[in-house]
């Protein structure tokens, strides 16, 4: 599967500028198959975020509406891909904030680090894997974020710069302290020298 | 030359700056130069390769635990049945100032007319406005004591609660000042990439209130959200 990142730059990013450029004279068939081509990163991207299927839906749903809309008014300035991703990221946000489920701050992410499974549950899930995974769902939806951008839809520093309307320096400072964040449930959870 | 530029690059990438690149090298999404500054520091540093080996585990977690798979098949149909409600907006018109001209209006639209698009016309008007009410501020504030202030000092007007607001795409300058100055709100952000601008209100204004009064303007703002 190619990801969102990839497809960015060349033959698909071409691809999507044809069909949104299609799409703002309302052509419902580009817009179909420009859905198509971006539901799955999108989907992935937001049920990481907002993490209950139905809003999920109910967020893409905006989101698809908001690219319709606005085809006519991209001006190419960023990728196809990472302007939808910045629709998609400020809708997320904007319903998450409205039903008073935003992300996990330092202090409601530092209670949740008490629930970090125990040397002990370590010992049962000899899996590091399975832990990280674990310990990567209790990070904020800020870092849970920037690393499903960077990890998973392989965006770029200046993509992800794009989608969040962040610095590219920004980018990076919360990628690394997502990334601290990380060791340190790690640490917490028995694995030693997690912490460079 | 391109072998002393590039050992100039790696020599000014330090292995902090390596640090942070490290996952996006890992996905190969770091330039050519920087990526043969961080193959060279890589090799000297086992510290770095620790934590390169750290990256690519945590990419390989993501990769895995990720896979949500498709959106659910009937979700399309369900967007497209919205289709014809939906208004699409034109686009950012370049070439026809009278139209320009026309949709803005008034003396504040005259005054800046010479900018090619509505939209750029609408941020400056709006960025200016901003400019004003802060002068204002520091003018009322310096006034009395004749005493020197710095521009940033405190600001009460509009460092309260945060509203996402979005505009008519026709939305006159000089009418879209007044509902934000009516408020007392200040713009202190935007267009971000949706086109919405990030307002401030007063400290201790009711939110509520002001996002209703917002949405009484339908013909002005076409979308209203609380943020941060």
């Amino acid at each position: 599967m190619k990801m969102a990142g990839t497809r960015a730059k060349g033959g698909e990013g071409a691809v999507d500028a044809a069909l949104l450029q299609r799409v703002a004279g309302g052509d419902r068939n580009a817009f179909a198959e420009l859905y198509r081509r971006l539901q799955r990163p999108l989907y992935g991207y937001l049920m990481k975020l907002v993490r209950e299927r139905e809003m999920v839906e109910d967020v893409l749903n905006e989101t698809m509406m908001e690219v319709w809309r606005q085809a006519a008014r991209f001006e190419g300035r960023a990728s196809v891909n990472t302007w939808v991703f910045s629709i998609a990221h400020h809708r997320a946000v904007s319903r998450l904030r409205r039903k008073r489920e935003t992300a996990l701050d330092e202090e409601s992410a530092a209670a949740i680090e008490d629930e970090a499974p125990t040397p002990d549950a370590r010992a049962e899930s000899s899996d590091m894997n399975r832990l990280l995974a674990t310990l990567m769902e209790q990070l904020s939806f800020e870092h849970r974020e920037i690393l499903h951008l960077a990890y998973y839809q392989e965006f770029s520093v200046q993509e992800i710069a794009e989608a969040l309307d962040l610095p590219a320096n920004t980018v990076k400072t919360r990628m690394f302290y997502a990334r601290q964040r990380l060791k340190a449930l790690l640490e917490k959870s028995g694995v030693q020298g997690a912490v460079a | 030359m391109t072998e002393r530029r590039n050992a100039q690059s790696s020599a000014t990438l330090t292995d902090e700056d390596v640090f942070e690149l490290l996952p996006w090298y890992a996905t190969g999404k770091t330039t050519p130069e920087e990526t043969k500054a961080i193959d060279q520091r890589l090799a000297g540093s086992p510290r770095l390769q620790a934590e390169l080996a750290m990256v690519r585990r945590e990419q390989q977690v993501s990769k895995v635990g990720e896979t949500f798979g498709d959106a659910p098949p009937e979700l399309l149909n369900r967007i497209l049945g919205q289709l014809d409600g939906a208004r699409q907006l034109p686009p950012i018109a370049r070439d026809d100032p009278e139209q320009a001209r026309g949709a803005a209006g008034g003396w504040l639209a005259r005054l800046f007319g010479f900018i090619p698009t509505p939209a750029l016309r609408l941020a400056l008007a709006i960025a200016c406005l901003v400019v004003v009410v802060e002068s204002a501020v520091l003018l009322r504030q310096n006034g009395s004591s004749g005493t020197y202030e710095t521009a940033s000092a405190p600001d009460t007007t509009a460092a309260g609660p945060q509203l996402i607001v979005t505009f008519q795409p026709n939305a006159g300058l000089a009418a879209a000042g007044s509902t934000i100055s009516e408020l007392g709100a200040n713009i202190v952000k935007g267009p971000r990439p949706d086109g919405a601008y990030v307002i401030a209100l007063p400290q201790g204004a009711d939110v509520d209130a002001a996002i209703a009064k917002l949405r009484g303007h339908s013909d002005l703002i076409a979308s209203v959200d609380r943020g941060s």
